[in-house]
């Protein structure tokens, strides 16, 4: 292996990470995650050596941005030789919380849920994600703001009371 | 702190201190400006609450396949510089792996961890609430007069012991029940009035997987509804009656299933 497929290696739970939070589903990630990388390899002639993990965030940003317009009602299939990783557990949620919270964020446009999920997941701050995507810091501030207020809009409609039985 | 600086406190400066980007010294005037104002305070703590959950929500994963899902698409690179007939040959080997592909393929369905079922007991107990719950003549398959006999039916059609929730108290007598479908198994639906006419169904069905949920509400029309899981059954509450006491019975109907 290279040094810079290493190095991709090395970073591929965080991709993986950032593909699931921009996708609907986890076999969707996985083709994001697997087009992102074949464009990075395809285009690692304009990497400038600086942070790779940046550069193929914005990639990826990017693919979902132009690439994948929303492809709802679409079959969900797996293969079945991934299926075994895929089915692994993955958070001890309460799996209503977990349903509404995934489709609060299924309602969010493309661009401000990347943004939501550059800031929020992925820590980056707001100049760098002005940065990565090539748009002003107001932009920026402005699709953080409406991603958030989507999502409480919808958070509200379907409040989860918690619940304890008295022993 | 002056009034002036504190009228400077933006919008901006509220996602800023959410996301921990600001320095300490406007940290201190933000927090200062919420302690006036809790609506914005208010705000602020929503937006803490859905930053932790959205972290919760997705982690760093590994898979066994990753060295050789990057391996396939450094070797794709390499794809620039093939001939017509290498591109050729890998058209028909793309070809016959999506033919053999579409074959070997697993539905895995919605999301694992969210499965479909969360949502349709919601959906099933309104549908239920809203075709039934309107019947004169015929609201229920058998009466509360017969009720060691619906039990026992109901119970056995669903593969367990089974009571009917005892919702006097709060005023609602049981007028009897019938077999539905729910998720393609037989679920039960029960239906309670109270003096005044109004009724409430109780939709109990067979769940897939071992859990236990929060009551989860949800407002269609003007039909409401509590749903929650517990252990191998869902249960979920409909009716046309004010959140606060659908509340009261919802726990009161859970409170009385606890599994012995």
């Amino acid at each position: 292996m290279r040094k810079t497929e290493i190095k991709i290696l090395g970073l591929l739970p965080l991709l993986r990470r950032y593909a699931r939070s921009l996708s609907q589903n986890e076999a969707d990630a996985e083709d994001l995650l697997q087009d992102c990388l074949e464009a990075a390899f395809t285009g690692q002639d304009r990497w400038r050596g600086d942070n790779l993990k940046s550069w193929l965030m914005t990639i990826m940003t990017n693919y979902i941005r132009y690439r994948y317009r929303r492809t709802r009602n679409t079959p969900l299939t797996v293969d079945i030789d991934t299926a075994d990783d895929i089915a692994a557990p993955q958070s001890e949620r309460d799996p209503l919380e977990r349903d509404i919270l995934e489709r609060a964020i299924d309602l969010l446009p493309e661009e401000n849920r990347s943004v939501l999920m550059l800031i929020v997941i992925e820590g980056y701050s707001y100049a760098e994600v002005s940065e990565m995507l090539k748009i002003p810091i107001g932009t920026v501030m402005s699709r953080l703001s409406r991603a958030r207020k989507k999502m409480t809009e919808t958070l509200q409609g379907h409040n989860i009371i918690p619940l304890r039985r008295q022993s | 702190m002056t009034e002036n600086n504190i009228s400077e406190i933006m919008e901006h400066d509220l996602h800023a201190y959410v996301d921990g980007q600001l320095t300490a010294a406007r940290r201190e005037e933000v927090e200062k400006y919420l302690l006036e104002n809790p609506e914005q305070a208010k705000l602020v703590q929503s937006w803490t609450e859905q930053n932790a959950a959205l972290k919760n929500l997705y982690r760093p994963t590994q898979l066994s396949g990753d060295r050789e899902l990057v391996r396939e698409a450094a070797r794709a690179r390499s794809g620039f510089v093939k001939t017509v007939i290498q591109v050729a040959a890998a058209i028909l080997i793309f070809m016959a792996g999506s033919v053999l592909g579409s074959y070997i393929t697993l539905n895995l369905g919605d999301r694992e961890n969210t499965p479909q079922y969360v949502q349709t007991l919601g959906e099933a107990s309104r549908a239920g609430f809203a075709i039934y719950a309107s019947e004169v003549r015929h609201p229920v398959e058998v009466n509360a007069d017969q009720e060691e006999h619906l039990v026992t039916w109901l119970g056995k059609r669903l593969g367990t012991k089974f009571k009917a929730p005892k919702l006097q108290k709060e005023g609602f007598n049981l007028v009897g029940g019938r077999l539905v479908p729910f998720a393609g198994k037989p679920g039960a639906l029960l239906m309670y009035e109270n003096v005044a006419g109004e009724r409430l169904t109780v939709l109990i069905g067979q769940q897939p997987s071992n859990v236990e949920t929060g009551f989860r509400f949800v407002q269609e029309g003007n039909i409401r509804t509590f749903y929650w899981i517990d252990g191998e059954f869902g249960y979920a509450l409909s009716g046309s009656i004010e959140r606060p006491l659908l509340q009261v019975l919802a726990r009161e109907i859970y409170r009385q299933i606890e599994v012995t």
